[in-house]
């Protein structure tokens, strides 16, 4: 996502911090004007990510395409066009205006702690994942056994449908990071997308899941948005490998 | 030098071999560990007993990786390899799992896309995914990452020399391997069975060790040699059977055979102590008497009632299976099934079986056979070997019975079996002349979820305060599932009782009712008999199932029969009702009413089982009950011998289709030869074959 290279590198630290209000006022205005963009870049994102719950108002038009367990693929599919064209205009736009490339791969290389930490991660959520189901695979629980194909493929919809809710978190993610770190420098970083993965994005994921859909476990998914912060921290705030991990993460 | 010095030396160019290999060594501990973690969720051992081919195939892989120059290639070719042996094993993993502990083996290929109906559902091991995914995590990552920082490998002209003469001597290693392992297959003497060190289980040579086994097995070491002719047809002819004190009690009745998927006893009985997790499952809030649950369960089930508790119904309580539906199927229409590297549906649909039940009963008595299944036309190769090698005159199918639109629903949902019964009756019991009906029923079939088409059966249970549904428990629930689902076939049986009764036939109809195996989707049967392990006193009890032998109307006075039966034992059972006296050497049970007992072996799982055993061979006795003695074991060594003849005879039947042209005529001639006489009398006709 926002990594730091050359073009895109978080300025200079103060060499005094006070308090967040000089260090603050010690931010030149035209790196002041970027994050406060990159923050409504946030901000737009979780909109567009939790008002595309309102395509349900659909419903009755899906219906009209064909009966059954159609509707549910069809608004799934929706949703993924409208969030990979919504990510191509804010790239677009982002870089246009604040020079801030999307999906520009880290270049330095993770070293040997953090990779295992990461695997580490990755493998206490499975395991209390797992744990919480008797020690099943969490895809054979969600999959369903027993279910007719419809099902089945609606089930896998759901996947891809929490894929793209994750990419979109955490891109909203990354911006508030960027943003953040250039409006407060501190001294060491402060973890501000890790903070807002887990409580922006996760409680207000979980909150509407739990109330607006039948969805069994979204106290899970929630749990598991701890799993991704410490992810996306370990991985030196690298987007592709934090979506990457996430993405097994939440699979298995 | 000194040997501190030369050890010193030869310590560092070690390290430095192993440093710059780095990738090949770290790749044999993660195929090892991936390899021993699937059989160790197989098996529940985590070692192999005979390793070897599966560690030749690691000393090739390493051997290949030196031919390669620098470390992101070698890193890639791992990677594949590792990835490789994870996707075979969880496959592998996933067969045993959906099938209820089946290991790999040739004739499976035969099974083409019948294999992917069969495998429904994957389910997957959790250990071995959490597993392998670590392994293959830490190696993905770090393997990379040290690409850069690791010398480069030497790929000089030497080492290519000693690595080419390496690589000659481990293929030629594992070729001996596989044929050593495979020499002593003889199909004219299978009784190195009882006697072999495997186990029939992944922890002999592990999964990729297996598959290789079995693929060179089948290609290669499984022909049948057709052997003496003469010593055959001595064999076949050499004996009758026995006659009982039952025999012919059905003489001249209709046949009716209802192989019943899944069924178990604790579909519709109350068993404290056989099926604790059962009916007799303590629920919250519920204070009946285990009288007042019997008293439910007859509203729930009348029809197996009627049967159970009929006067003029043979209860086989001990009997047992251990067999897929197939093997079953053709255990109960022929009474042998052969140990070939091909599954007799698809190998030989077209073999000449004229001691098949319907071949039989209409060589004797020109009797018309029909079978009937509500399950798709094509599974199992039915539409072909039904009316070709079995003999019967049709095969009715779901495709047959069920509008165009209803398929079943797709994966879970079944066609129902009183849908079936009730839109074929006519055909099944036919009026005005004598008819063998062969009956497959499928509702009971996993898997055990809830399904639409039997939400009446659900709001009955409730209503009776059986099984109640309970979002905590998924074996609970599985098993009032299951349950629900032979409510259907209780309701098929009575659709079959009504019309034979509304039509004079009951009187002349011979009805079976058996269990094809065991309800092992989702573990049901463990679940309801609480049996989990080997070592769980009567063990053997896992796999007792069903059978149930109406004879028309007649006062017989509900007898049981207590001693070991199987489902091989269902046709001699059944033609000695009917007064039918047939080669004893091409059946591998006894009729139910003889003081003799049979053996088991089951085709689909390679173990030999009785009530009190349960074996693979006798080198490697998993279970016996705590009455086995020595008298008990050298009867069982007695008995498994002499079925392991008959199999390899019959071995030679199935694979030269013996009976082809001439023999079927001679067949049939010394089969009416030896029916014709007195009962008494026709025990040896050694002269007839003559």
């Amino acid at each position: 996502m926002t990594e730091n290279t050359e073009q895109n590198s978080i300025p200079e630290q103060p060499e005094q911090y006070a308090d967040f209000k000089s260090t603050f006022a010690s931010v030149p205005q035209q790196d002041k004007r970027r994050a406060y963009t990159l923050l409504i870049a946030a901000g737009v994102t979780l909109a567009v990510l939790f008002l595309s719950r309102l395509f349900w108002l659909f419903k009755p038009v899906f219906d009209l395409v064909y009966y059954g367990t159609l509707p549910i693929i069809l608004y799934y599919i929706l949703i993924g066009i409208v969030f990979t064209v919504f990510i191509i205009l804010l790239n677009r736009y982002l870089k246009k205006h604040c020079d801030c490339r999307l999906f520009l791969p880290q270049k330095q290389q993770m070293d040997v702690p953090r990779t295992l930490a990461v695997i580490i991660v990755g493998a206490i959520a499975m395991l209390c994942v797992s744990a919480g189901f008797k020690f099943k695979v969490k895809i054979q629980v969600e999959m369903g056994s027993g279910v007719t194909m419809a099902t089945a493929l609606i089930n896998l919809a759901i996947y891809i449908y929490y894929g793209l809710h994750l990419w979109l978190g955490l891109t909203a993610a990354a911006l508030v990071q960027r943003a953040l770190t250039v409006l407060l420098p501190t001294k060491y970083s402060v973890p501000w997308g890790a903070i807002f993965l887990v409580t922006v994005f996760g409680l207000i994921e979980f909150a509407l899941e739990a109330w607006t859909t039948t969805h069994l476990y979204p106290w899970l998914y929630y749990i598991l948005t701890y799993a991704y912060a410490l992810v996306y921290e370990l991985t030196n705030r690298s987007f592709h490998l934090t979506y990457w991990a996430c993405i097994i993460i939440l699979v298995l | 030098m000194s040997f501190k010095q030369v050890a010193k030396t030869a310590g560092k160019t070690f390290l430095r071999f192993i440093k710059i290999n780095y990738l090949m060594v770290a790749y044999i501990f993660a195929s090892v560990l991936i390899e021993l973690t699937g059989i160790a969720v197989t098996a529940g051992k985590f070692y192999m007993t005979s390793p070897w081919l599966f560690l030749s195939f690691l000393a090739l892989a390493c051997l290949i990786s030196q031919y390669i120059p620098n470390h992101k290639a070698r890193y890639a070719y791992f990677m594949c390899l590792i990835l490789a042996n994870f996707i075979l094993d969880f496959v592998f993993i996933v067969i045993f799992d959906s099938t209820g502990g089946t290991i790999f083996e040739y004739a499976m290929l035969s099974l083409r896309r019948d294999a992917m109906i069969i495998v429904e559902v994957i389910p997957m091991s959790f250990t071995f995914i959490f597993v392998s995914g670590i392994v293959i995590a830490l190696y993905g990552t770090l393997g990379f990452m040290f690409t850069k920082r690791i010398e480069r490998p030497n790929v000089a002209f030497s080492a290519k020399i000693t690595t080419a003469a390496l690589g000659l001597l481990v293929i030629v290693g594992n070729t001996l391997l596989a044929f050593f392992g495979n020499y002593r297959f003889d199909s004219n003497d299978l009784t190195y069975k009882l006697h072999q060190q495997e186990t029939g289980t992944y922890a002999n040579k592990g999964i990729v060790g297996n598959m290789y086994n079995e693929l060179v097995r089948g290609l290669w070491f499984s022909d049948i040699d057709v052997g003496d002719t003469k010593e055959l047809h001595d064999f076949i002819y050499s004996h009758t059977t026995e006659p009982t004190p039952l025999t012919g009690r059905a003489d001249g009745f209709n046949v009716v055979t209802i192989l019943c998927e899944s069924f178990e006893w604790f579909t519709f009985l109350y068993d404290a102590d056989k099926f604790p997790n059962g009916f007799a499952r303590p629920i919250d809030g519920d204070e009946r008497s285990a009288d007042e649950i019997k008293s439910a369960l007859k509203q729930l089930y009348p029809n197996f009632y009627r049967m159970y508790e009929s006067k003029s119904t043979v209860i086989l309580n001990n009997a047992h299976s251990l067999e897929k539906t197939d093997i079953s199927e053709n255990k109960s229409i022929l009474g042998n099934y052969p140990l070939l590297y091909q599954y007799v549906n698809y190998g030989y649909p077209e073999n000449s079986l004229p001691y098949s039940m319907p071949n039989v009963l209409k060589t004797l008595f020109g009797v018309e056979s029909n079978s009937f299944h509500n399950g798709d036309k094509t599974f199992y190769n039915r539409d072909i070997h039904h009316t070709n090698a079995l003999g019967f005159n049709s095969y009715t199918a779901g495709e047959d019975i069920y509008p165009p639109d209803e398929d079943g629903g797709g994966l879970g949902e079944r066609r129902l079996d009183s849908v079936m019964f009730d839109t074929c009756k006519e055909q099944m019991f036919p009026e005005g002349r004598r008819f063998n009906t062969y009956i497959t029923t499928i509702t009971q079939h996993g898997q055990y979820a809830e399904r639409e088409n039997l939400q009446d059966n659900y709001a009955k249970m409730d209503e009776y305060g059986i099984l109640p549904f309970d979002e905590d428990d998924e074996d609970a629930n599985a098993l009032r599932y299951y349950c629900a689902a032979g409510m259907d076939t209780d309701k098929a049986i009575g659709i079959m009782l009504d019309y034979l009764d509304e039509h004079d036939l009951a009187n002349k109809t011979l009805i079976t009712m058996f269990g094809d195996h065991n309800a092992y989707y989702q573990g049901i049967s463990n679940y309801a008999k609480n049996i989990y392990f080997t070592d769980t006193a009567d063990y053997t009890e896992l796999y007792r199932v069903p059978v149930m032998i109406k004879v028309g109307n007649s006062d017989l006075g509900n007898p049981v029969v207590n001693k070991f039966t199987c489902t091989s034992d269902i046709y001699p059972t059944i033609l000695d009702l009917l007064g039918v006296t047939v080669f004893s050497n091409l059946t591998y049970g006894v009729t139910a009413f003889s003081p003799q007992e049979s053996i088991l072996y089951s085709r689909a799982y390679d173990k030999f089982l009785t009530d009190k055993i349960y074996f693979n061979s006798l080198s490697n006795i998993i279970y016996k009950a705590p009455d086995v003695d020595e008298e008990y074991l050298t009867d069982i060594e007695q008995r498994a011998t002499v079925l392991l003849d008959k199999i390899s005879h019959l071995n030679r039947i199935f694979a030269t289709d013996y009976f082809k042209g001439g023999n079927t005529t001679e067949f049939n001639t010394l089969l009416k030869a030896v029916n014709e006489q007195p009962i008494s009398a026709s025990k040896e006709v050694t002269s007839y074959a003559a």
